[in-house]
């Protein structure tokens, strides 16, 4: 079942320049379907339009053109909002609040009653580590405790779905790290989680899939084929065979070539052996093979650059 | 629970409200004392401050704030109706309306029997007649929230009852199309404090007060109704990153 469909998706915005005003299209024909149950890392450089896409899933903002379902009912329709939990990137709350108020007033806004919610919130303060700052007012809080704060109020409704965009700013090392153990419980526990994050290594650590933007449109989706498509094999040499590498490896791209270093894009590990076999086959004299996986950010990366 | 919880909302979402309340409490008490007319009818006041100018002060960014702040994104996204959100923050408006009016009620009973200044007369009328106007105004103010930035919600406000103030003094007698036009839209558009002040005086009959009362009462409606459709149809937008 398919827990967000978006289908032809475009999103204009009027901008006010000097020359008057100009419209942007910051989501372009975008088309994109997350199961439920999956993780989805959400990348892209800035204004690339990846909180333009989490506001359109949220019911923030309307598509210009196209549809966008959630659980398979329109975004901001009530059987939409059922289904969701949204964690917006600068979380504010009533500064006269308890962390522990905050829970409460969000879960009876979902609808929980009363002796649910006391126990959900209590739970949630106990998870996030907000348990010692429960019955301080949410002025006085640090960007990270607001960062829990917002994920709790996102937890709250329980719900299946849920839109997180940048957890993980202003935490600490030792948040960062609870945040990931969360996630990944979450993930584990069957929550559709799409999660926008400029820190690649850590959502790399929650999942694999990725979504990765840029100017509007999606460039890559299955990143994991991605990435074992762009490993790659850093062979040692002491035979220089620059020159003749086209011959000893025709079927394989060769990323780079010194005399004293091979770089080969693998698609699977078996290769490996099969190209080691040529080198050696063809009288190179082989000293180091180190496997090289392609990190989320290196994909993302050369996504990025490519069509620069 | 969550009528409640939004409810308490309206009264804990700022610190100067409960306080704006205390400084009501004491106009009641110093006013009367001040009044240079020995036979002030005490329920004028409470129609003034607590129906025309308490709901306009209480309401301000009622939705402006979340909006500017960004709060709204996340009580978009729960599993609320948009009418309930709106009507249920209105109804902390009419409800801390309706407690400071039977406060405000208690405070001027004691002024006029304990100090003996002004007159008592009609005063349940006049706090009926004051809820009725805060209704409308609270109404009206929180529609606006849902469009105006919260810095303009109380300007637009004033707006309003200053184009009321200088049309009643300087042009109401003057006949020209754009001046009916405005006469039209004060009378039948905004909430009328005249019609409802003319019910309180001895002058108006029955049928006047019934017809001043439930057209404030459907005025009221409409403004909510025009709210809750705002509020559906609008879009809240982030800045895209």
């Amino acid at each position: 079942m398919l827990a967000i469909e978006c289908t032809g998706v475009s999103r204009d915005f009027n901008v006010k320049s000097l020359r008057g005003i100009c419209t942007v299209r910051a989501i372009q024909e975008l088309s994109l379907t997350i199961e439920e149950g999956r993780t989805i890392g959400l990348v892209g450089p800035n204004g690339a339009g990846k909180s333009t896409l989490i506001s359109l899933i949220a019911g923030l903002i309307f598509p210009s053109q196209g549809s966008v379902l959630v659980g398979g009912y329109p975004a901001r329709s009530l059987r939409a909002r059922e289904s969701i939990g949204y964690m917006p990137e600068s979380p504010v709350f009533l500064g006269l609040y308890t962390a522990r108020q905050v829970l409460l007033y969000h879960g009876a806004l979902s609808r929980l009653n009363g002796a649910d919610a006391r126990r959900r919130a209590n739970s949630l303060l106990d998870r996030l580590g907000l348990a010692e700052a429960a019955n301080r007012r949410c002025y006085g809080f640090s960007l990270g405790m607001r960062q829990r704060l917002a994920l709790g109020v996102a937890l709250m409704g329980d719900p299946p779905i849920l839109l997180l965009d940048e957890p993980g700013n202003g935490l600490d090392p030792i948040g960062i790290a609870e945040l990931r153990e969360l996630l990944c419980e979450l993930s584990r526990s069957g929550k559709t989680m799409i999660i926008s994050s400029h820190r690649l290594d850590e959502l790399e650590k929650v999942t694999s899939d990725f979504v990765f933007l840029k100017q509007g449109r999606t460039v890559h989706f299955d990143t994991a084929a991605a990435s074992s498509q762009q490993s790659l094999l850093r062979i040692g040499i002491l035979t220089p065979c620059k020159g003749r590498l086209e011959d000893i490896l025709p079927s394989y791209e060769v990323a780079g070539a010194s005399d004293h270093e091979i770089l080969v894009r693998v698609s699977e590990v078996r290769d490996v052996a099969t190209i080691v076999s040529r080198l050696v086959g063809s009288g190179v004299q082989i000293i180091r093979v180190q496997m090289e996986k392609q990190t989320a950010e290196q994909a993302f990366l050369s996504l990025c650059r490519k069509g620069e | 629970m969550y009528a409640w919880e939004l409810i308490k909302e309206t009264v804990l979402r700022k610190s100067f409200i409960p306080v704006i309340h205390l400084v009501w409490f004491c106009l009641y008490l110093v006013l009367p004392l001040v009044s240079s007319s020995g036979d002030l009818v005490l329920g004028t006041l409470p129609f003034i401050l607590a129906g025309l100018l308490l709901p306009a002060i209480v309401s301000v960014g009622i939705f402006g704030d979340d909006i500017a702040s960004g709060r709204i994104a996340v009580l978009i996204t729960k599993p609320l109706r948009f009418s309930r959100l709106y009507l249920w923050r209105l109804a902390g408006i009419v409800v801390q309306g309706a407690l400071h009016l039977a406060v405000a009620g208690v405070l001027l009973l004691g002024v006029n029997r304990v100090l003996g200044y002004g007159s008592t007369a009609q005063l349940p009328l006049w706090l009926v007649l004051s809820l009725l106007l805060l209704a409308a105004v609270a109404a009206l103010s929180t529609t606006i929230s849902v469009v105006v930035k919260r810095d303009y919600n109380l300007i637009v406000l004033i707006g309003m009852l200053l184009l009321v103030a200088v049309f009643k003094v300087n042009l109401a007698s003057v006949h020209s199309p754009a001046v009916t036009w405005i006469r039209t839209l004060i009378t039948y558009g905004l909430p009328s404090a005249e019609m409802l002040y003319r019910c309180g005086t001895p002058a108006g009959s029955f049928s006047e007060r019934l017809g001043a009362v439930l057209y404030v009462l459907a005025l009221t409606c409409t403004y909510a109704t025009v709210g809750v459709v705002l509020l559906k149809y609008r879009e809240f937008k982030r800045a895209c990153d």
